[in-house]
This record gives structure tokens, C-alpha cells and sequence, in this order.
């Protein structure tokens, strides 16, 4: 069998490459976003990006480092990411919201975490908690986070917004909000 | 804020030219401080950082405690031409670093597990030892292992990479066995106990197992915990004797740091270890509402068998300790709230609000009491 050689290669494979265009990482965010995998759809703010995937929505207007608004899942009964603790079936939504800001605040690369607000809201048509905390990391960076969350089923869903905490959180908190608003879950599959 | 990574490089060039002087420094002791260049760039940088660190809210603003630490720093270096600053940081970890400016840093969860005063005088004199033996500038010049470059990274920024890198990668394996040794020999001098030195080791020892920390921090590249018990074990052997083991005043003097760290162990959800603290905490304030609060709450969050009972009775013994704390009363509130017995549920939500007339959780109790009508 002939070798191909090597300067073919690179072409053929410089070919190939833009044959099929890779996916780009960022997309422009607008009208409504359908998770249907994770049971959820909301409608995005225009002039924003977001990352380019089906599930598990991040978006930004100026850069992930400066402002990103999210949704996360969390299986009931299963640890969080940073603390040990469970969200577990029949707990309170204060409950919830004490364990969630119990995981920011146990996050190795954070300082403090301030309490701010801590209320009952819906979220979704469901009985939940809105939660507005200032985060300060380690590396001396200051933060605002604010965070709807309630339980459905075997999941506790929070849509979440962050934020430099000087200029920017105050500035798109409106924006978070409305989005917050129009948050749905879908009906079970 | 870690430092660009042009600084980094330009810092460990430094440090690698720096390599080329002598590492046969005499001991920072006697009247006065006498300090290479090379060195004062590094007090220097030093100073930059305790500055942030100590601005960053991570460290315990409790001057009492400060200074009881500074006063065993002085019993063990009585000699040297510059100050100690001993700061404690608010973190469950067992952890402790010193800079080569002086600044000692004990985690709150180190010094909450320790037993008594001479345990925490066999830290110190390890720590002080790296600073008052100039361990930082010879591993500079010695680029020995990950030093030079430990210097270089963790000295331009107080976040992630000074305590961190301080920490976690430490001094060279020889520097730390020769901060063991002489920081052993200035605890004995001083007149502690020195068979408490190898206690402390096995404390920290039984806390990697319980953890199951895979790489702790206090000993990643230093001599292993096995073997630097038995390295104390045949220290303690060579001088023998009995000496200060001041177990009352540690405790009294470190109980609000060994509360706390309950508290953080309970946010993590390290029920095992905040029940333990909770429990010291009262062995060694008595009676005292939050110490019954932390452990009727951790017993409550860690629901295993019996545990709602005990949570129960620990509110309860709360209440019983100081009847104007709210938090107890809130918490006794949900749990009749959640079995739906709205009576008593009404009763203990409504004392709390009473207690607590700004309740950051207020929104949250009157739709409780209003569910209760």
C-alpha cells in the first residue's frame, strides 16, 4: 500500500476541518429557551449570549467574569457540590435555601458569604425562596448573587444570577428578574 | 488576586539567580535584624500580603486571642530583633503557615481540635522556627524543590496562590524537619511539656483518616505524620520530664474559635465533626444556649436515628441556658410546624419573632403562623 504523504495529510485534514465547522462555544440569546431534558423553559433577554448547549442554560451580556444568569439542578438526596448536605423530600423552601447558601459558603475559594435577602417566592408556579446574597472570594474579588429555588419531584431547580457586586449586579438585576418570571416547568414527560 | 503571570516568571528567575548566594545564613537572632537584599525584597512582598490577608475577612478579629497567641510566640523566641504577629483564619481545615515576615496563620479548625497550650507551643515553635531560621530566602537560593518557586508564586498575593501555595506545597522536606527539631527543642526550653509535641501530630493524624483527605495540606511534602511522631516520640524521649501544659486557659482562651468551627463543620455538612466541637464547646463553657443550639441543630440537619429527640432535648437545654435566645425557639417552632402540630408550632414561631422583632427569616415565620390559623 502507497503512504500518503505527510503534506497530503495536512491538507486532507485542513479539508476536513472546514468541511465541518466546529460549534460555536457562544450563541446570541433570545426569545424562549426549552431545556427538555431538564423539564424547564424561560424566555431570554435580547442583546445577551449564551453558552451554545441544550441543557443547562449560562447567560452573559458582557462576559462570564462579569455577569451570568443560570440554571442549576440538584438531585434530591444526593450531597451539593461543596457542602455534604442533602436537599431531602418534605423539606421547607427556607430549608432549601439554607442548604444552597450553605454550599456557596463552603466553597473552598470563598471568603464570606453575606445574607442579604432571604424571602418566600414562587418560582415556576411552585413554593420556593428568592435569596439575594454578597459573595467575597478568596482572591479579594466581591460578589452578588441572587437565586430563586424551589423543589419539583426529585429535583430542586434554582435559576441564579451573579455579578460584580459594584455597577454590574445592580444594573441587569431588573433583566434577572423578569427572567426569573417567565421561568416554566414543563409538564412531566 | 494572583499575580500576572509576567511577575511570577520574573520572580522565579530572581529566585533562580538568587540561587547562586550562599544558603549558610546564621539564624535571625540577637538585638538586631540584619537582612540580605534579596531577603528584603521578600519581608517586602510579605508585607504586601499579611496587609491583604488580613483585610480579606478571613482572619478572626479578636485582639484577646491574638495577643494570648503573640505571648507563647515570646516565651518560645525570646531572643530574636523582630515582632511575631500570630492571626488566626476562619476555616475548618488543619492548617497553619507562617510568612517569612513573621506572620504566623492558624486555621481556626487546628486550633480547635488541639488539647492544650503546649500543643499549640510545639506549632508555634515550628512555624516560628521557618521564619526565624530564614527558611523562605534558602529555599530561594537553593531552588530546592518546589521552594524558589513557592516563594516566587505565593509572595505576590494573598488569595488562592500565598496561602494556598504556603500551605500546601510548604517548605523543603529538610526544612521542615529542622523546623520540627529546633522548634521541639524551644518548646522544651520554654518549659512546656514536651511529650504533648507527637499529641498533636496524632490529632492531626486522626483527622486525615476521618476526612479522608487525600492530599492534606499540613503534609504534602512534609516528612509523613507516621513518621514525624515517632520522630517526636524519640525527641521527647531524649529531654524526658513533665512541664507547662496549661489546658484550662487554652481552652478558655480558644472556646469561641472551637464554636465557630462547629459552625463551619455543620455548613459543610461535617456532622460528625461539628457534633464533637459543639460537645467541647460545652465541656467547656457549661451550660451555654448556642453550644446546645449548634448541637440540637447539627442532630436535627444529620437526622439519623434518635437524632430528632436529642435535637429537641439540646433546644430545649438552650432555652433552659438563656430564655432571651431566639434561635432555639425557631428552630423547636418547624419541627411542630412540619409534624403539623400548629399549637405548638404558633407557640415557640411567635416567642421567636417576639425575641427577634428583625428576623432576617421573618417573611418565611408569618407565612408559617398564618398557615397555623
Amino acid at each position: 500500500m502507497r503512504r500518503i504523504p505527510i503534506a497530503v495529510m495536512l491538507v486532507l485534514m485542513a479539508a476536513g476541518c472546514a468541511a465541518t465547522p466546529p460549534k460555536p462555544a457562544w450563541v446570541p440569546a433570545e426569545g424562549t429557551f426549552t431545556a427538555p431534558k431538564s423539564g424547564y423553559s424561560l424566555v431570554l433577554p435580547a442583546g445577551w449570549t449564551r453558552v451554545n448547549r441544550e441543557e443547562g442554560l449560562m447567560i452573559t451580556r458582557d462576559g462570564a467574569t462579569l455577569q451570568v444568569i443560570g440554571v442549576n439542578r440538584y438531585k434530591v438526596g444526593t450531597p451539593l457540590q461543596h457542602t455534604k448536605k442533602k436537599c431531602e423530600k418534605g423539606m421547607l423552601p427556607q430549608e432549601l435555601a439554607g442548604i444552597l447558601v450553605d454550599d456557596l459558603a463552603s466553597a473552598v475559594n470563598v471568603a464570606s458569604v453575606e445574607v442579604l435577602e432571604n424571602a418566600p417566592a414562587r418560582i415556576g408556579d411552585v413554593e420556593g425562596f428568592r435569596v439575594v446574597v454578597r459573595l467575597r472570594f478568596k482572591g479579594g474579588s466581591d460578589r452578588k448573587c441572587a437565586f430563586y429555588g424551589a423543589m419539583r419531584g426529585d429535583q430542586v431547580f434554582d435559576v441564579y444570577y451573579t455579578a460584580a457586586a459594584r455597577h454590574y449586579f445592580d444594573r441587569d438585576l431588573g433583566v434577572f428578574e423578569e427572567m426569573a418570571r417567565s421561568f416554566r416547568f414543563l409538564p412531566p414527560s | 488576586m494572583n499575580l500576572p503571570a509576567k511577575a511570577v516568571t520574573a520572580l522565579a528567575l530572581a529566585a533562580a539567580l538568587a540561587g547562586c548566594a550562599s544558603t549558610n545564613l546564621s539564624p535571625h537572632t540577637g538585638p538586631r535584624l540584619a537582612l540580605e537584599e534579596d531577603e528584603k525584597r521578600i519581608w517586602l512582598q510579605s508585607e504586601d500580603g499579611e496587609k491583604r490577608l488580613n483585610l480579606s475577612g478571613l482572619v478572626e478579629q479578636s485582639p484577646e486571642l491574638d495577643s494570648y497567641l503573640v505571648g507563647i510566640v515570646r516565651k518560645l523566641f525570646p531572643d530574636i530583633p523582630f515582632e511575631f504577629r500570630i492571626r488566626v483564619m476562619k476555616d475548618a481545615g488543619m492548617n497553619a503557615f507562617a510568612l517569612p515576615n513573621g506572620a504566623i496563620y492558624i486555621h481556626t479548625g487546628l486550633l480547635a481540635r488541639m488539647e492544650n497550650e503546649a500543643q499549640l507551643a510545639a506549632l508555634l515553635g515550628h512555624e516560628g522556627i521557618h521564619t526565624v531560621n530564614r527558611h523562605a530566602i534558602k529555599g530561594n537560593r537553593e531552588l530546592h524543590s518546589k521552594s524558589a518557586i513557592y516563594a516566587a508564586v505565593t509572595l505576590g498575593g494573598w488569595g488562592g496562590s500565598l496561602f494556598t501555595m504556603a500551605s500546601v506545597t510548604g517548605y523543603h522536606r529538610d526544612l521542615e524537619r529542622e523546623a520540627d527539631a529546633e522548634g521541639f527543642r524551644r518548646m522544651a526550653a520554654a518549659g512546656y511539656d514536651p511529650s504533648e509535641a507527637p499529641k498533636l501530630f496524632r490529632i492531626l493524624g486522626a483527622w486525615i483518616e476521618e476526612t479522608g483527605v487525600k492530599d492534606p495540606y499540613f503534609f504534602s511534602s512534609h516528612p509523613k505524620v507516621k513518621e514525624r511522631i515517632e520522630s517526636f516520640e524519640s525527641l521527647t524521649a531524649s529531654v524526658g520530664g513533665k512541664g507547662i501544659v496549661n489546658r484550662e486557659l487554652f481552652l478558655a482562651k480558644t472556646r469561641n474559635v472551637v464554636l465557630e468551627t462547629a459552625g463551619l463543620d455543620l455548613k459543610a455538612g461535617r456532622y460528625e465533626s461539628a457534633l464533637r466541637g459543639a460537645d467541647k464547646f460545652l465541656s467547656i463553657a457549661g451550660n451555654d444556649a448556642k453550644g446546645h443550639y449548634i448541637r440540637g441543630e447539627t442532630l436535627r440537619q444529620r437526622n439519623g436515628t434518635g437524632d430528632g429527640e436529642q435535637a429537641v432535648e439540646a433546644y430545649l437545654r438552650a432555652i433552659s441556658a438563656d430564655a432571651s435566645y431566639p434561635e432555639p425557639y425557631r428552630a423547636l417552632g418547624l419541627i411542630h410546624y412540619k409534624n403539623s402540630e400548629k399549637v405548638e408550632a404558633r407557640k415557640y414561631l411567635e416567642k421567636y419573632l417576639i425575641l427577634n422583632p428583625g428576623a432576617p427569616d421573618r417573611p418565611y415565620v408569618e407565612g408559617y403562623l398564618r398557615a397555623t390559623q
